[in-house]
């Protein structure tokens, strides 16, 4: 059986002449690296290739990337001490060559407050120093934390509050992945008209001067039977029961864990407005901020805490089938006895929200916008090889050190055009993590080949 | 075009020291003397180690708190309750760094014994408890409004995430469905990291006067950030070197943690090998086959699909900072988040080359 002393001279031999020089000099492959995501919900309307999307998140791949260093300068090794054998290796320069793709994946934009209050982004302020409040942003900033101090000052409504808290993150990803879903809520204006309606009738503030105290209700009707918003003119509970049934299919759509366990938060909050105040879709019990606290105040909790583990109850299940098309008439009449309008309609942005869900889950559509060339040059390099004696024959490689430096990658992004070309190009200038791991990849390279043929030399060696 | 057409900064001259330097001086300076305040009643159960670690660390919590709240406040000074704030979130992440250390034996944190190292794990645990009650008691004195109560609620669930997520890393069990494990794994570093990042911004905000979805927002932004900073910490243990101070690459494998390239290596490279075997079957790893296995996990699909994931929670990140007024605060929370997966990662380790070459051999003159 070899000893160490002996198979470091073999090594480096082998290294000055040989296989291991061959292999060391020879074309080693790094393979595809990525695809990484550089930017999302970009619009490629300017840039210059026809997507078939509007918006996408843009990716960066490099395949078939291959370095090659051009020759050993020099090997040198260390006397042995402690079982421990070192060998310096000096390699000539290296040369990396591949290609990059620069592709979209279909990424509708975002115009919705997901992680706020659900409200259309695109006329929120962005530009600027942040303004002062005027009395009346002051008046219903008041209002809202005055509703969240008396609603968690009740046991049953910090149990309502949690329950959000609780569920937040998945009702935020639906809305952010779901753009049927995004497009319904915003629809035509229903919803976000029904929110000012609400904080004009529960708070005699509105038009006040800011004052420090309780809220008394002004008994404002809140759901009124005959008022309608947007331009379809949905009463408040028609609106209101239609978007909780499209974010249950939409959560359904989506089944995880999370998200049923989220779905399954939203039917119970339903069931109990139907079951604790008479309110329906199509039945309208017309409440009072009082009437609204006085349910909440004397709701058994009990009963909310059974509901969240109980089975799904026959409308939930007749909503999803109708939601996946696979329903008969009788979901309809499960539906119509909930107090529920499956109208064609209703039905139709059932089916379109849940499908997007699906579609999610899908292989993603995606779309090549610029390819070619990538290119590095690296400097001559040093590199220190640990070998230990394992007993049995048995070599161990690890390589200690090197100073291969992080490369300049070469790319030619003269065509990377628009919108989606700038911020490529601005992201990818910052990658400094993937250069420096395609300079791991290269060391981790050398380190394979001298690895591989020192067990492969050890097995000869020992007769193996 | 020759990338990177950007000249990098100094390695050690990183956005968050300038940030931190250029930006919000100020508030760190009163954030440091709250710490000293807010240390002073469990001063004699204190020993220098634990002052040593308090003023150890990056700071970025605290960091990410004051950008946040300055994107409410602008340059107007920060309330006193923003900087209690602050200095009992630290509180609460330095609670953290003590109980981790129990839990994973370790000897070392940031370059110093670990208190549990120090002082025994008695004394470790209970110091630890008295960072986490002391963190509680600052957000409570930090309260001077109704409104803020909600804060109180919301800094008792991360505290109670925190521990979650702790618990959660060490129930991580196998599964073949790697969609679940990915599950688990998100769930479980959303409570154990990143939670504590939401609370910052989400409390940064509301302390400085934001609005309820503008602070929940932020949390949002706090959160993701968190995730990116996770992973990309799972992702650096696997690639960094040797010598890098106070660290060994591999830890999370040599100590069976499920991070997420390792359930995405265990997916990619199947039951024979090593990593699926020290991981499932608790199979110790010999040094050749530790080796091999980190090697592999560098040349890995896995590195890559969990980095594009760090990538996406980075970028994610930033769509619930867009809406917040533009300021030097949000674009410094958005350079920060982009740091956290554009970072330079040591790839020589140049200064350590030792060995001379000798003469004798066949020499070109030696490189550079």
């Amino acid at each position: 059986m070899a000893n160490l002393d002996d198979i470091l001279n073999d090594i480096s031999s082998a290294l000055k002449r040989g296989p291991l020089k061959d292999k060391l000099t020879g074309e080693m492959d790094l393979g595809t690296i990525g695809p990484f995501p550089l930017s999302r919900m970009t619009d490629l309307s300017d840039a210059g290739v026809e997507a078939g999307f509007d918006s996408g998140e843009i990716r960066i791949e490099l395949s078939g990337i291959a370095s090659k260093p051009l020759q050993i300068i020099s090997v040198g090794r260390a006397d042995i001490k402690a079982g421990t054998g070192t060998i310096a290796l000096a390699l000539g320069p290296i040369e990396l060559g591949g290609q990059y793709r620069i592709f979209a994946i279909d990424q509708p934009n975002v115009d919705l407050d997901t992680g706020g209050n659900l409200m259309q982004t695109s006329g929120m302020p962005n530009l600027g120093d942040p303004d002062p409040l005027t009395v009346e942003q002051y008046n219903q900033l008041k209002q809202a934390r005055d509703q969240r101090s008396k609603l968690e000052g009740t046991t049953n409504g910090a149990a309502l509050v949690s329950s959000f808290n609780q569920h937040n993150e998945a009702y935020n990803q639906i809305f952010q992945t779901n753009s049927s879903l995004r497009a319904n809520w915003q629809g035509d204006g229903a919803t976000a008209e029904m929110a000012t309606h609400t904080s004009s009738v529960i708070s005699p503030s509105i038009a006040a001067t800011p004052t420090e105290g309780s809220v008394a209700a002004t008994d404002g009707i809140i759901n009124s039977k005959t008022t309608t918003y947007g331009t379809k003119n949905y009463t408040y509970n028609h609106n209101a029961f239609q978007q909780q049934s499209l974010l249950y299919v939409a959560l359904k759509g989506a089944s995880t864990t999370d998200n049923d366990a989220a779905a399954k938060a939203v039917s119970v909050f339903a069931d109990a407005i139907t079951d604790d105040t008479d309110n329906t879709q199509t039945v309208t019990t017309e409440m009072t901020e009082t009437s609204v606290y006085d349910v909440i105040d004397t709701a058994p909790l009990s009963k909310f805490a059974a509901a969240m583990g109980a089975d799904p109850l026959p409308h939930h299940l007749a909503m999803v089938r109708i939601a996946k098309k696979e329903y008969s008439a009788e979901d309809l009449d499960i539906l119509k006895g909930r107090g529920y309008d499956p109208t064609d309609q209703f039905i139709g942005k059932m089916q379109d929200v849940y499908a997007e869900s699906v579609r999610q889950s899908k292989p993603e559509n995606q779309a090549d916008l610029w390819l070619g060339p990538i290119s590095a040059s690296l400097p001559a390099s040093q590199y220190e090889f640990t070998f230990r004696d394992q007993g049995d024959g048995v070599v161990s490689t690890i390589l200690d050190r090197n100073d291969l430096p992080v490369p300049d990658l070469q790319i030619d992004d003269t065509v990377w055009s628009g919108l989606a070309g700038d911020i490529a190009r601005k992201r990818f200038s910052r990658v400094h993590f993937i250069r420096g791991l395609i300079a791991k990849r290269i060391a981790g390279c050398i380190e394979r080949v001298v690895s591989e043929w020192v067990i492969a030399h050890g097995n000869r060696s020992s007769g193996g | 075009m020759n990338y990177p057409h950007d000249i990098p900064a100094a390695y050690d001259d990183t956005p968050l020291d300038r940030i931190s330097r250029q930006l919000i001086a100020d508030d760190l300076d009163q954030f440091r003397q709250e710490i000293n305040n807010a240390l002073a009643p469990q001063a004699e159960y204190l020993t220098p180690l634990e002052h040593q670690l308090y003023a150890g660390g990056k700071k970025i919590r605290p960091a990410m708190m004051f950008l946040s709240a300055r994107m409410i406040c602008g340059d107007a000074p920060v309330s006193a309750k923003a900087v209690k704030g602050a200095a009992s979130l630290e509180i609460l992440h330095v609670a953290t760094l003590i109980h981790d250390d129990i839990v994973d034996d370790a000897m070392i944190r940031r370059g110093l014994p670990s208190i549990s190292a120090e002082r025994g794990y008695k004394k470790a645990l209970l110091v630890g408890d008295l960072q986490f009650v002391q963190a509680i008691r600052g957000f409570v004195d930090a309260i001077d409004t109704e409104s803020d109560m909600a804060l109180v609620r919301l800094v008792l669930d991360t505290a109670f995430n925190i521990c979650r997520g702790e618990l959660d890393e060490l129930n991580i069990e196998f599964s073949d469905d790697y969609g679940e494990m990915r599950n688990q794994y998100f769930k479980m570093i959303d409570r154990k990291t990143a939670v504590l990042f939401g609370l910052a911004c989400e409390a940064g905000v509301s302390l400085a006067g934001g609005r309820t979805h503008e602070a929940r927002r932020a949390g949002f932004f706090g959160r993701r950030f968190g995730h990116a900073f996770q992973i990309v910490d799972d992702l650096l243990d696997i690639v960094r070197n040797e010598t890098s101070a106070g660290k060994t690459p591999g830890t999370d494998l040599m100590q069976h943690r499920w991070s997420l390239p390792l359930i995405y290596a265990a997916e990619e490279f199947g039951q024979d090998h090593p990593i699926f075997r020290s991981l499932v079957k608790g199979e110790p790893l010999g040094e050749i086959e530790f080796r091999r296995s980190l090697t592999d996990l560098k040349q890995s699909k896995a590195f890559d699909r969990a980095y594009a994931d760090a990538r996406t929670a980075a970028l994610e990140s930033l769509f619930y900072l867009q809406h917040f007024p533009e300021s030097t605060y949000r674009d410094a929370l958005e350079e920060l988040a982009m740091h956290i997966v554009d970072q330079h990662i040591e790839s020589s380790t140049q200064s350590h080359i030792k060995i001379q070459t000798p003469a004798s051999n066949e020499m070109k003159g030696r490189p550079r």
